[in-house]
């Protein structure tokens, strides 16, 4: 009889399991050593923290004292996207909020809009500007400086997950932080001295795309293996596999691990968030796949005249258009693929040409 | 890996970097080949796919934490099913795990194609093995479908062989009480 219960068990059991996620179990495995070693060395530091507890306890820390320069901002909606577009060196504005850009002047194409907020550098010094409108250091022990160090920073579409780089002895460091659970998921270094020619040029799905001193670098951030793209490629945007670049095509193809398309486009254009269609210098979003029909946003020019866009933080596409006389412009907020525009608001930009918070264009 | 992924040594990877994606290798087929054998055996144990997944990657991210320990072992996929079997028995004392279970019927695909009076027999025991206390369903589960013997139950448990004995009794005990008749017609099993 036991016989049949094993049976029973047989028939329930004995189906195709669905395929394990490596990557999330490496990376909470990541989280437990992270802990373990944090516990540890809180055992012996706690000791020696309380000798100094008594002298030490009103010091802010490097960070804390990066964050305490600024003073707290009203808080942002975020929930229809970030909306982050400035008025240059008047104006900034986050998710309906409109703020002063005298107190956010490091807010420029280093910086790079996430769905928690900013990410911004100051004096090297990775920063977030929260939706909530505090800052915070991203980083909280010493960082090396130097003024000609810009790697930029860059956000996952599909995830929380940010990518930023310090400098620290002749290193340059590039973390990915999960902005939601404020854990870092990923780290790799690379010796690069002043490290003035590196940029992160991109991040998506656990891949950073580095430009170094001599070429562009693929970075697998689980494996941390590497695919030398060549020196001639520059990379614009990443999205969902495809990778948007210009110059020459990237030799070796990377294989095996990734199945990557590869576009050729403008240096200052943008992937929507499927990785299906460019944005340009357009209401007209040309597709990847040469079968597909473009999208036509419903505001914004298609012949080349002035007009502003760029990829908000929730895929859809923000177009500043003119409207009358220049330089009067109507912000709009457009899906794709459907190209339905919904009007934000009046801009009238008295700081020179409008820009959108970490995108060239 | 192809030779271009390799490429890292020209970034200055070093000795400690090259014995981390060493390591890494070896998780990753240990991963791939022990999660399919172990998933049936955690989906039985607690009782639906998402408690069972969870459970895993659990014990997996541990096992990936401490993979030099695990690795080091004699066995260890014997090491990591002791681990999902302890996730599955103390997620279920957790306050947590009794409000939000849930309620979906495992693999009720899996019993589809059956005859109807069977399926109906085989769901009432199934029902019944789910309705037994964690110990004792990973008891029927560890020895009626992964065929492992009772001192290997013990160590899987962490308790003695007398007490694997015992919760088998009760398990076939409270079987044949709650519903093995539906599906003998003749009695529980001895």
């Amino acid at each position: 009889m036991t016989d049949q219960l094993a049976a029973v068990l047989r028939s329930h059991l004995d189906v195709e399991p669905p395929p394990g996620d490596l990557a999330a179990v490496v990376r909470r495995g990541r989280g437990v050593r992270r802990r373990r070693r944090a516990m540890a060395t809180v055992t012996v530091v706690a000791v020696l923290a309380a000798i100094w507890v008594g002298a030490t306890a009103a010091i802010p820390t490097a960070g804390e004292r990066a964050a305490d320069h600024y003073a707290r901002f009203a808080p942002m909606d975020a929930s229809g996207g970030l909306r982050a577009y400035a008025d240059p060196d008047v104006a900034v504005h986050l998710g309906g909020s409109t703020y002063d850009a005298t107190d956010l002047g490091s807010l420029d194409t280093d910086a790079i809009a996430t769905p928690h907020g900013i990410v911004f550098y100051d004096d090297n010094r990775p920063m977030l500007l929260r939706d909530d409108g505090v800052v915070e250091a991203l980083v909280d022990g010493s960082v090396d400086r130097d003024a000609g160090f810009h790697p930029t920073a860059k956000a996952d579409s599909v995830s929380d997950e940010v990518a930023f780089a310090v400098l620290d002895d002749g290193e340059a460091v590039v973390t990915v932080r999960d902005l939601d659970t404020d854990e870092d998921v990923h780290s790799w270094s690379t010796s690069c001295g002043r490290c003035t020619d590196l940029v992160i040029d991109a991040y998506d799905d656990g891949v950073l795309f580095v430009r170094t001193s001599g070429t562009t670098l693929a970075v697998d951030m689980l494996s941390e293996e590497v695919v030398d793209l060549g020196a001639g490629v520059r990379v614009a945007d990443v999205r969902n596999g495809t990778v948007l670049y210009s110059g020459v095509e990237p030799t070796p193809a990377p294989s095996g691990t990734r199945d990557w398309t590869f576009v050729e486009g403008a240096i200052d254009s943008e992937l929507t968030f499927d990785g299906a269609y460019v944005v340009g210098w357009s209401s007209l979003l040309a597709p990847i796949d040469p079968r597909a029909d473009p999208v036509r946003l419903d505001v914004g020019p298609t012949d080349g005249s002035l007009g502003f866009w760029s990829v908000d933080t929730d895929g859809s596409v923000l177009v500043i258009a003119p409207d009358g006389t220049y330089p009067r412009y109507t912000v709009h907020d457009c899906e794709v693929p459907s190209g339905t525009c919904t009007p934000l608001g009046p801009f009238k930009p008295k700081g020179g040409d409008p820009a959108f918070i970490g995108a060239d264009m | 890996m192809t030779e271009a992924w390799r490429a890292d040594e020209a970034e200055g990877a070093g000795l400690d970097s090259l014995l981390r994606v060493a390591d890494h290798l070896d998780f990753d087929d240990f991963f791939h080949t022990s999660w399919r054998r172990l998933y049936p055996m955690a989906v039985g144990i607690a009782g639906d796919r998402a408690s069972a997944e969870d459970a895993l990657q659990t014990a997996f991210a541990k096992a990936y934490a401490s993979w030099s320990r695990v690795s080091a072992a004699h066995h260890p996929e014997a090491y990591v099913r002791r681990m999902v079997v302890n996730e599955i028995i103390s997620s279920r004392r957790s306050a947590w795990f009794r409000r939000e279970r849930s309620t979906a019927e495992p693999d009720a695909g899996a019993a589809s194609a059956s005859p109807e009076g069977a399926v109906v027999d085989r769901d009432a025991v199934w029902a019944a093995v789910q309705g037994l206390p964690v110990r004792q369903r990973a008891v029927i589960v560890l020895r009626y479908y992964e065929d492992l013997s009772e001192a290997e139950i013990a160590d899987v448990l962490g308790c003695s062989r007398g007490t694997v004995k015992s919760q088998a009794s009760a398990a076939l005990r409270n079987l044949r009480t709650d519903s093995f008749s539906a599906l003998t017609g003749e009695g529980a099993p001895r």
